[in-house]
């Protein structure tokens, strides 16, 4: 207690720990599993998570939770109490407000939490309101956003006549804030700068080469499909050269795709005598978590080990039906037409590693002989001895002659052993420059210190 | 490609404060019964020292289960209860004395004597009403985050039972900050709190708890549960093997343990709901491109064959697109880049401000 030391140059050593967790998706009849996970079922819900298979749940705050806040109860509330009718109110402030039980509100069992807003002057907004909606909101009042907050891998399938974006107009109201301005682009013809930032590295990364342009529809347009990772699932970045999808027809492997040069390149491996082996079925962007697939031949063409070539029988909602890197995962895309693209004779696998670095930072805490033999603490005086003599106009008076307790062993208790002055390290704190507390490490049982002991504490700190 | 630099100075940078809320429901089914496959409840923890319990709103095996709060009960050495406990012979006495003083020195602090405060009725530390039997719920930090907003607090508690069936309850008691929104208090050395009330109608003293916003602990008086009849039967109702039914709660508070205390509480917690309260603090910079700054770039698509490209004819003003801004330090060091979503064309016939937020 009290004592400041400095480290030394010696005493701290900072390092960095690279992990690569191992991420594993299947793709099945339009769902997908992440790490063979499956879904626990509790009390009120099917999934204690709020997710589906094949997702995960962010901050997994609605542990088995299945009902919401019952905002047309909170705002039927509101009319009986002569108001208009308006957005949502502020549920349980409300509650309070009108003298409520606020379980009036609830709809279904255990209600999620939701979180909310107040829309002010700081013009901060939930992503996922859209600005119009933003704009009509009148300040005051409160936007709302639902949880659970999940993340999953997503499938995009672009036609080669699908137009890759809309010229942007503005709408019929020109300088209203409340007039949405059309135009857009697919998320595919986003990543058109940074797949070309990529091609000094690798020339199948241009999105428009010789070869084939991505960003063009219609006569000169391409088949293509994109796989989109969120970065929870990988961390900094996916692990060049690990990427491994896997293509099965009726439970038989039939193309399998890897980044063998570890240049971005998804290389068609095997299965031996597959068709399209040692072609090229797409790149990965490893640090934006995309994959990119243009591979479309059959993987079951005439002439391969696989023929005769596969039909699927509810087709994979794709401009053809035969197996292809184009049809990968393609029975999870929201694209699909309803009715197809069930295909329940196909599954894929998807494989790779992350990449996280976490960086550490070790430091050594030395107590040295003769030093931190003596505590301020209340309990090292002897209980009788009084540490306060006086105290009044005329000052603060201490004893200078107060007892040490002496905690020294002895078979005894009374007398006990001879004195030795002792303490007991229970924590570190850990200062910054200027003297103020950032950290404290605790050991988990005291240490004895006595002074002809010198001893050193290893304190790691993650970040 | 950063290529001019501009200082920022003092009427350019403010910075704002946002609060962001979560509305928190905790229903009674959570805190007891649902997770019950026995005499004890999958989701409760008790420890060994018996001092107070931890309710999680999942079996707490789970690596799934969230900690959603902590509860004790306690009163004070000048309690009567405190005396009758000592007399005959209550259970844990010592502890649930320990704890009604942890909590009142840590939330009330200590008068001028030295000694601990005891948690006052109506927050007038003067004189007035104490709280002296006590139910202390201790939520957890995930829930109430920066602090419970004022004016949101709401707790169901089932009261009065009868003999036959303890468990039946005759009415829904409603408790609620009536008036925080105004009249919280601010003599507590752990930050504001609020008054809690059965009724907005209520005349002040007449509360019947605390609840301190930013340390996020509710202290209700152990009254509550005193019906109009003497009778009023409270117990565990089973859970942890206690089967002892209480004829009133200053007998339960004597002679029954802490845990199960704890869970006579909780078989008669209907409802707990409350908004939290999230801090963003932000720091906008006012980035300003004045008519004649920032028409050029040095990026090098920018030109070709010495021609700028994004000019038809050598007639036209010279123009550029803005497509991000670097905040730089004062050694300029690059310390965050904001982007736009598409980029911005500036020619000197324009000036922009474009506003950049950084959030802590």
């Amino acid at each position: 207690m009290s004592y400041i030391f400095k480290f030394k140059q010696n005493d701290k050593v900072i390092n960095l720990v690279r992990t690569y967790p191992r991420v594993s998706f299947a793709f099945y009849n339009g769902t997908s599993s992440y790490n063979n996970q499956y879904k626990l079922s509790g009390q009120f819900t099917s999934s204690i998570l709020g997710a589906p298979n094949g997702y995960v749940s962010l901050y997994e705050q609605n542990v088995d939770r299945s009902g919401t806040l019952n905002y047309g109860a909170i705002n039927q509330l509101w009319v009986n109490a002569g108001e208009p009718a308006a957005t949502p109110q502020d549920p349980f402030g409300f509650a309070v407000a009108q003298e409520t039980d606020p379980t009036t509100f609830y709809q279904g069992a255990n209600p999620r939490y939701s979180t909310f807003k107040v829309k002010d002057g700081t013009r901060i907004n939930f992503k996922t309101v859209s600005r119009k909606e933003f704009n009509i909101t009148p300040d005051g009042e409160p936007l709302f956003k639902d949880y659970p907050l999940t993340a999953t891998v997503q499938k995009y399938y672009y036609p080669a006549a699908k137009a890759r974006y809309t010229t942007s107009s503005e709408g019929a109201l020109i300088g209203n804030p409340i007039d949405d301005v059309t135009g857009s682009i697919t998320f595919l013809y986003a990543l058109k700068n940074t797949m070309d930032y990529y091609k000094v590295l690798n020339p199948n990364y241009a999105f428009s080469s010789s070869v084939r342009d991505l960003g063009a529809s219609g006569s000169d347009g391409v088949e293509a499909s994109l796989l989109t990772i969120p970065t929870i699932f990988y961390g900094d970045s996916i692990k060049k050269g690990t990427v491994d999808l896997k293509f099965y027809v009726t439970g038989t492997l039939v193309g399998q795709l890897k980044d063998i040069n570890r240049n971005g390149d998804l290389i068609q491996v095997g299965p031996s005598g597959s068709g399209g082996s040692g072609s090229i079925g797409g790149v990965a962007l490893y640090t934006e978590g995309f994959l990119v697939l243009t591979g479309s031949w059959d993987l079951t063409a005439a002439g391969t080990k696989f023929a005769p070539s596969h039909s699927e029988v509810l087709t994979y909602g794709t401009d053809h039906n035969f197996p292809s890197w184009i049809n990968f995962a393609q029975t999870i895309s929201s694209s699909v037409p309803p009715g197809k693209g069930a295909a329940p004779l196909s599954s894929c696998q998807m494989d790779f590693s992350g990449s996280h670095k976490i960086p550490t930072m070790m430091l050594f805490a030395t107590a040295e002989k003769n030093e931190l033999n003596h505590s301020n603490n209340p309990t090292y005086r002897d209980r009788d001895s009084q540490l306060l003599i006086t105290s009044g106009s005329a000052g603060y008076i201490q004893n200078n002659k107060a007892l040490i307790k002496n905690t020294t062993y002895s078979i005894y208790n009374d007398p006990t052993g001879s004195f030795k002055k002792t303490t007991y390290i229970s924590k570190i704190g850990i200062y910054d420059r200027n003297k103020n507390l950032i950290a404290i490490a605790k050991v988990a049982k005291p240490v004895k210190k006595l002074e002809e002991r010198e001893l050193t504490f290893k304190l790691k700190l993650d970040m | 490609m950063a290529s001019t630099f501009k200082p920022l100075n003092q009427n350019d940078i403010t910075t704002v404060r946002d609060m962001l809320h979560e509305a928190i429901p905790i229903t009674g089914t959570i805190v007891s019964g649902t997770y019950n496959t026995g005499p004890t409840d999958h989701n409760i923890k008790n420890y060994e020292t018996g001092l107070f319990q931890s309710v999680f709103d999942y079996p707490y095996l789970s690596s799934s289960a969230n900690h959603i709060f902590d509860l004790t009960v306690g009163y004070s050495n000048v309690s009567s209860l405190s005396a009758s406990a000592m007399v005959a012979g209550g259970t844990q006495t010592n502890k649930k004395i320990n704890m009604y003083n942890e909590m009142a020195q840590i939330l009330a602090g200590f008068d001028e004597t030295g000694s601990v405060r005891r948690f006052d009725r109506d927050g007038d530390l003067t004189g007035g009403a104490k709280l002296d039997e006590v139910f202390i719920v201790n939520f957890a930090r995930l829930l109430t985050k920066d602090e419970i907003k004022k004016q949101s607090f709401s707790m169901t508690l089932l009261t009065g039972s009868t003999v036959s069936t303890p468990s039946l309850v005759s009415s829904n008691l409603l408790i609620q900050d009536h008036g925080a929104q105004t009249s919280y208090k601010v003599n507590s050395p752990v930050g504001e709190y609020g008054i809690l009330y059965t009724g907005s109608a209520a005349l002040a003293g007449s509360g019947v708890g605390l609840i301190y916003y930013q340390a996020g602990i509710c202290v209700l008086t152990a009254s509550v549960f005193d019906g109009p009849a003497v009778a009023d039967y409270i117990g565990n109702n089973g859970a942890g093997g206690e089967t002892v039914n209480y004829t009133t709660v200053d007998d339960m508070l004597i002679s029954g343990s802490i845990s199960g205390s704890c869970d006579a509480f909780r078989n008669r917690l209907d409802n707990i709901s409350f908004n939290n309260t999230t801090e963003i603090n932000s720091t906008i910079y006012f980035c300003r491109a004045n008519f004649n700054e920032y028409n050029y770039s040095s990026n090098p698509t920018y030109l070709s064959q010495s021609q700028i490209v994004v000019k038809t004819s050598p007639n036209e003003l010279p123009r550029a697109f803005v497509t991000s801004v670097g905040l730089y330090s004062a050694d300029n060091e690059l310390l965050a880049v904001a982007k736009l979503s598409a980029p911005l064309q500036k020619d000197p016939t324009d000036e922009l401000i474009l506003r950049v937020r950084l959030d802590y």
